[in-house]
């Protein structure tokens, strides 16, 4: 009579606990992630817009400047009783340094100025009439336009401005965006250069990959195990074992120099290090295993009977590895590659530590805003660019797989 | 080696393949085939049999290019191949699991080997329209190879060996992952394709039904060695040695010694309860106290026959009777042997016969053969001798 709604009971029963179960054993896992890793990452990214801490100090001269534009010349009276009045406040509370800080972000040069004008605000040492000129004859630099109206630009509680600055733009005075003067422009720069230092690292990871894997899947297992270990054993010693070792043998005086002098092959020490080359090389050499893996895992699935039955129908080894052993080989191409460009895309020691200047890539500069210079915002718009690029490059993979895998499908 | 002289005998033999003193060795120290000499006439139908590990595949890969003899010579039409690579060959090969190319259609699998030779495309075109007609295909090229079953899949690996037209065509067990009936079929559909072409097909099998049925010839391979090579009635009636009588078919062993011989083709053989049998010897001397092995077909022995046409005899007891529907099966002890198996016809007299009933079990001497025992040493008679069929 009643048999569904047994029926359904039962199936309830036998179905709720394990999906409670489920829940529990993902439970400490996604609680770790979210805590450790996804809130701090959102609350770093979202530093390349938050501007509270300028317009939180500034809350009079938020107001005054609500109307001004940089036509109308330096500010009048009550804008200078509003800053004058907001840093002295800012001192008092101890906030001055950060103020100081994202002005000078702004307009290099200008953290003392604005830290002093704080100390003497809070003495009170500036007179209550003609307060204006008063600051202005103690401080001269408050009489420049340009400081102004980067001030008056940005107090709004999100600012583009660090965003703007990480792909070499600028807002002018006028509120248009424009590139940013030319000495001044390096981020497009090294994005250009991460991307193409990405590029050139996964495809010749790919280039010597391939000979690998054949090697590993046609060897014998005893032997196509000792060769896993040997590709194994630098993944297990430190990025920066690796790279020290690295500078230590390609140095003006290392191993491989004097042993090329001594060989009578070079004369004088070749420049080895701190180059593109020497960047490349301990690039590759990290990156190189979880290609031959990637396409290894592939290739062990591919019967070989199937370049044995190519090369029987008369076909040329190269040929019948371009149309039989390569379009199966792909899918293993692809992952690899998609690991291989991720992770020399976020690369911070090895080119710090044995490129030159010109080989700094974007996440250097990622660190150096983070430690250096503490301005976190333009280091999170960085990162921002970096997730986007990835994004990206994401999309590209997965629509050139699609179309690839649509292509092989049909 | 041990070629029957009844092929041998004829003189103006068109050879297509030849294999002179062929060895391989994979690790130096063993032979996976060894002194290999054969034979394979312009347009037969040649099987290599043989347990697996008896180097019928390796054969087949040294003819194919895939293996590099480490003695001797092959030749195809008296060109020496054996250091050509597998490309230039110009065999077609079909493999047991069909090796057909995942990624690309059937209609492309079978142009890969004409674009391999630089076919235009119009030629190519009617090559595969041609060649699908042929193996009942034609709705199915644009189908991947997983879309296909198993005989269809078996279909487009042999069309793909054959459409570039090859002189000589090799098949490692190509029928090895189908069911019996489709089995069946397609044994029947490769004999009717090799009729029509006249191509020479050299096959490769551990099924010895396969090998008789569809075979001009048949070589018996064991542990690298070629036993016997011979027409598929040749190896069945008239095998050469102990592996041959064994691993073609059933067979009754008993084991006794040789008294001596009185006429040409006929040797006394005396077994351990005394015994005497007249018998036909094969690889054996005629040497009296030599330990031979003496062998009677299940189909050619007869239950209570009459002593004058089946002189050789031996009481009996019944001790299974196994109705296998187109034959009887009746298992038998006696002194001598015990599990002596006679097959008998379901319409013959004797499906009265009782279980336990003492019977004496005949047999003519023609279809008593005799090997040395020496060389069966290493050889589980019954293991491999029982059960095959």
């Amino acid at each position: 009579m009643n048999d569904g709604i047994d029926v359904k009971s039962m199936h309830d029963r036998g179905r709720t606990p394990s999906q409670w179960k489920y829940v529990l054993c993902i439970a400490p896992m996604a609680v770790f992630l979210i805590v450790t890793f996804f809130w701090p990452v959102a609350r770093f990214l979202f530093k390349s817009v938050d501007n509270s801490d300028l317009v939180s100090n500034l809350p009079r001269t938020v107001i005054a400047l609500a109307d001004w534009k940089h036509t109308d010349g330096i500010p009048g009276e009550d804008v200078f009783a509003a800053l004058v009045q907001d840093l002295a406040d800012a001192h008092a509370n101890g906030k001055d340094g950060i103020v100081a800080q994202k002005i000078n972000q702004r307009v290099v040069g200008t953290r003392y100025l604005v830290i002093k004008t704080a100390r003497i605000a809070a003495k009170g040492g500036f007179a209550k009439e003609a307060l204006r000129e008063n600051v202005l004859k103690r401080f001269s630099k408050w009489g420049n336009i340009e400081l102004w109206s980067a001030i008056a630009n940005d107090l709004k509680p999100l600012t583009e401005f660090y965003l703007l600055m990480s792909v070499d733009l600028q807002k002018n005075p006028d509120g248009h965006y424009e590139s940013v003067p030319e000495e001044q422009a390096i981020f497009l720069q090294v994005f250009g250069r991460t991307v193409w230092i990405s590029i050139v690292v996964t495809l010749i990871c790919i280039v010597l990959a391939l000979p690998v894997a054949h090697a590993i899947v046609a060897a014998r297992p005893n032997v196509a195990r000792v060769l896993i270990t040997l590709i194994l054993f630098p993944l297990w010693t430190s990025l920066l074992v690796r790279t020290i070792i690295w500078m230590i043998l390609l140095q003006g005086n290392g191993p491989i120099n004097s042993t090329l002098q001594l060989l009578g092959v070079i004369n004088k020490p070749l420049n080895l290090i701190y180059t593109r080359f020497s960047l490349y090389v301990a690039m590759i050499q990290v990156l190189l295993p979880m290609m031959i893996f990637s396409i290894v895992a592939v290739m062990r699935r591919i019967p070989v009977n199937l370049m044995k039955a190519a090369l029987s129908l008369g076909s040329p080894w190269l040929w019948a590895w371009w149309r039989v052993q390569l379009p199966l080989i792909m899918p293993g191409i692809f992952t690899g590659s998609a690991i291989v460009f991720v992770f020399a895309l976020g690369y911070y020691i090895t080119p710090a530590l044995i490129g030159g200047p010109r080989e700094q890539m974007i996440s250097s500069f990622i660190a150096f805003y983070t430690n250096k210079t503490l301005n976190w915002g333009l280091a999170s718009s960085l990162s921002i660019q970096l997730l986007f690029l990835l994004v990206l490059v994401w999309l590209i993979m997965l629509m050139s797989r699609f179309v690839f895998l649509k292509r092989t499908e049909k | 080696m041990t070629t029957d002289k009844t092929e041998t005998s004829c003189e103006t033999v068109d050879t297509h393949v030849s294999f002179k003193g062929v060895g391989k060795s994979f690790d130096g120290k063993a032979w996976a085939v060894r002194d290999l000499d054969l034979q394979i006439t312009r347009g037969e139908f040649l099987t290599l049999l043989g347990p697996s590990g008896s180097g019928k595949t390796t054969t087949l890969m040294m003819l194919a290019g895939f293996e590099t003899p480490t003695a001797g010579e092959i030749s195809i039409d008296s060109r020496r191949i054996d250091r050509t690579p597998a490309n230039r060959r110009g065999i077609g090969l079909v493999f047991q699991d069909y090796a057909l190319f995942p990624h690309m259609t059937v209609a492309e699998n079978l142009a890969f080997p004409l674009q391999a030779r630089k076919y235009p495309r119009a030629e190519i075109e009617k090559h595969v329209k041609h060649i699908l007609d042929m193996v009942q295909l034609s709705n199915m090229e644009s189908r991947r190879p997983d879309q296909l079953s198993g005989g269809q899949q078996q279909r487009v690996a042999l069309a793909r060996a054959l459409i570039f037209e090859p002189k000589l065509v090799l098949m490692d067990e190509p029928l090895g992952a189908l069911d019996k009936k489709l089995r069946e079929q397609m044994q029947f559909e490769l004999k009717h394709t090799h009729d029509r072409l006249g191509v020479t097909f050299i096959y490769v099998t551990h099924d010895q039904t396969e090998a008789l049925t569809m075979s001009d010839r048949v070589a018996v391979f064991n542990e690298g060695v070629i036993q016997q090579v011979s027409t598929p009635d040749g190896v069945y009636e008239r095998p050469e040695t102990s592996f041959v009588a064994n691993f073609i078919g059933e067979n009754n062993c008993i084991t006794g010694t040789v008294v001596g011989s009185e006429r040409q083709q006929e040797i006394t053989i005396k077994l351990e309860s005394g015994k005497i049998l007249k018998a036909t010897p094969r690889n054996v001397d005629t040497n009296p106290g030599i330990k031979a092995l003496v062998t009677v077909r299940p189909e050619r022995a007869v239950i209570d026959a009459d002593p004058g046409e089946y002189p050789n005899g031996l009481k009996a007891t019944i001790v299974e009777i196994v109705y296998v529907g187109d034959h009887i099966r009746i298992v038998l002890d006696s002194r001598e042997i015990s599990g002596f198996v006679v097959k008998i016809s379901n319409e013959s007299k004797m499906i009265n016969v009782q279980k336990g009933q003492d019977v004496r079990i005949g047999w003519r001497i023609k279809d008593c053969l005799v090997f040395d025992i020496t060389e069966q040493a290493h050889l589980s008679v019954n293991e491999i001798g029982l059960g095959s069929n």
